[in-house]
């Protein structure tokens, strides 16, 4: 039998007990000209490794593993709303909003609209600004002023809805259809409101993630 | 991938398309601990020899983020084996955009004894703010392939069958999760022979995966 063989039966078997086997100690374990070998056979392995039923003792252990843990924290300071996020980002970069206003402004060569920029920046932290409407062009400059990660600046998750929801028609469903189809219609024929075409800095702040 | 894991994806899937987010969360939080050795295993061997120390952590932490924020949303399985190729795809792409980060950090680090001025700022700002442009754009299109990989036919569906008998009834006892005596008792042959008949099915899998994916 070959080294591989032997290695990787020897992990498999402890894989399927659920000793939890470490890829790189086994690695090591095998004479370098057959390092590649393995690996592939193992990465082959994990594609199709049952999922052990591991005991108490080592889910405690996966429980705190330092990795498992920072990513949970993590995943949840990034759903987090956006106006709790960008002032803890720019807090730890040591920045006032005036500073990443002008920062900001001086990428897209808009110096003249530094004030408008901090109103807007300062709207976002009031939790005033629809993270929704922020172009991802915006998103990166952030991220690139903060020294953060793009993804601690993403807007937000997509939010949790029924996959699977069906229509079912209760019996004022005819009652609400009517107001739902008066109000569109009462919308349809109200007058556009007035504004302004958007400049350079509207379309960061307001103008959607392709802007 | 046994039946317990399987019961927790189809409690998770009823939660997620009911709307119910704590119990999809919850039942989606176990599978992820679950598969942790499995998805710390993936991102090692496909990092070795292109990411350092501290870069594999990095890809560790975004894979292990990507799966609790994005996956939780996007996998359009039912099987844990889809999972597991869903997890693996996305691994892939957290190891990519973690070299690429690390390339982006190092061509704009600026030196430790750097004075910032307000007009070096600006330079150093729009200089990361192109690289992280760039990153996004490539993001982007690596999360379409992931997509279109996704719609690909199970490839152990198409793969097992296509090993020989021997090689083949080791493997499905493996994904069966039988202890390696029970596989020589029913097979009627030594731990040696199990041994290297699950070593030639991997590398033959190994092989075919090739081809599946190019």
């Amino acid at each position: 039998m070959t080294a591989v063989e032997q290695l990787l039966g020897e992990f498999v078997d402890a894989w399927k007990a659920g000793r939890r086997p470490d890829v790189e100690a086994y690695l090591e374990r095998a004479p370098q000209a057959e390092r590649e070998e393995l690996a592939a056979q193992l990465e082959a392995w994990l594609q199709i490794a049952p999922t052990p039923a591991y005991d108490a003792t080592a889910r405690a252990a996966i429980a705190q593993e330092p990795a498992l843990r920072a990513a949970r924290e993590a995943a949840a300071e990034i759903r987090s709303p956006l106006s709790v996020r960008l002032p803890t980002l720019r807090e730890r970069s040591g920045l006032a909003v005036r500073d990443v206003a002008r920062r900001l402004v001086s990428i897209f060569g808009i110096e003249d609209d530094e004030q408008r920029a901090a109103g807007y920046l300062e709207q976002i932290e009031r939790d005033e600004l629809d993270p929704g409407r922020l172009s991802g062009r915006l998103l990166d400059a952030l991220a690139a002023i903060l020294g953060a990660d793009r993804d601690q600046l993403a807007s937000g998750t997509a939010a949790f809805a029924g996959g699977q929801a069906f229509f079912r028609a209760e019996d004022d469903a005819e009652r609400w259809i009517a107001q739902d189809i008066d109000a569109l219609s009462r919308a349809a024929l109200a007058p556009v409101p007035e504004s302004g075409p958007m400049d350079e800095l509207d379309r960061l702040f307001l103008g959607g993630p392709e802007a | 991938m046994g039946r317990h894991h399987e019961e927790k994806l189809r409690r998770f899937l009823a939660a997620r398309d009911k709307g119910d987010e704590a119990g999809a969360r919850r039942w989606w939080d176990e599978l992820i601990s679950d598969n942790f050795d499995r998805v710390r295993a993936m991102v090692y061997l496909q990092s070795r020899g292109h990411l350092s120390f501290d870069e594999r952590e990095d890809a560790l932490q975004r894979a292990l983020v990507k799966l609790f924020n994005n996956m939780i949303h996007t996998f359009r399985g039912t099987s844990v084996g889809e999972w597991v190729e869903s997890t693996r795809t996305l691994v892939k792409f957290a190891c990519i955009d973690t070299q690429r980060r690390a390339m982006t950090i190092s061509k704009h680090e600026r030196s430790l004894d750097h004075q910032a001025r307000d007009d070096d700022a600006g330079r150093w700002d729009a200089d990361v703010f192109a690289a992280i442009e760039k990153q996004r754009r490539e993001q982007e299109s690596d999360e379409n392939d992931a997509d279109a990989l996704g719609e690909q036919q199970a490839f152990l569906d198409w793969a097992v069958p296509q090993l020989s008998e021997k090689r083949r009834r080791v493997i499905e006892l493996d994904r069966a999760d039988v202890p390696v005596e029970e596989i020589q008792k029913r097979l009627g042959v030594s731990r040696d022979v199990v041994y290297a008949s699950r070593s030639r099915a991997l590398k033959d899998l190994a092989r075919l995966r090739e081809a599946y994916d190019s």
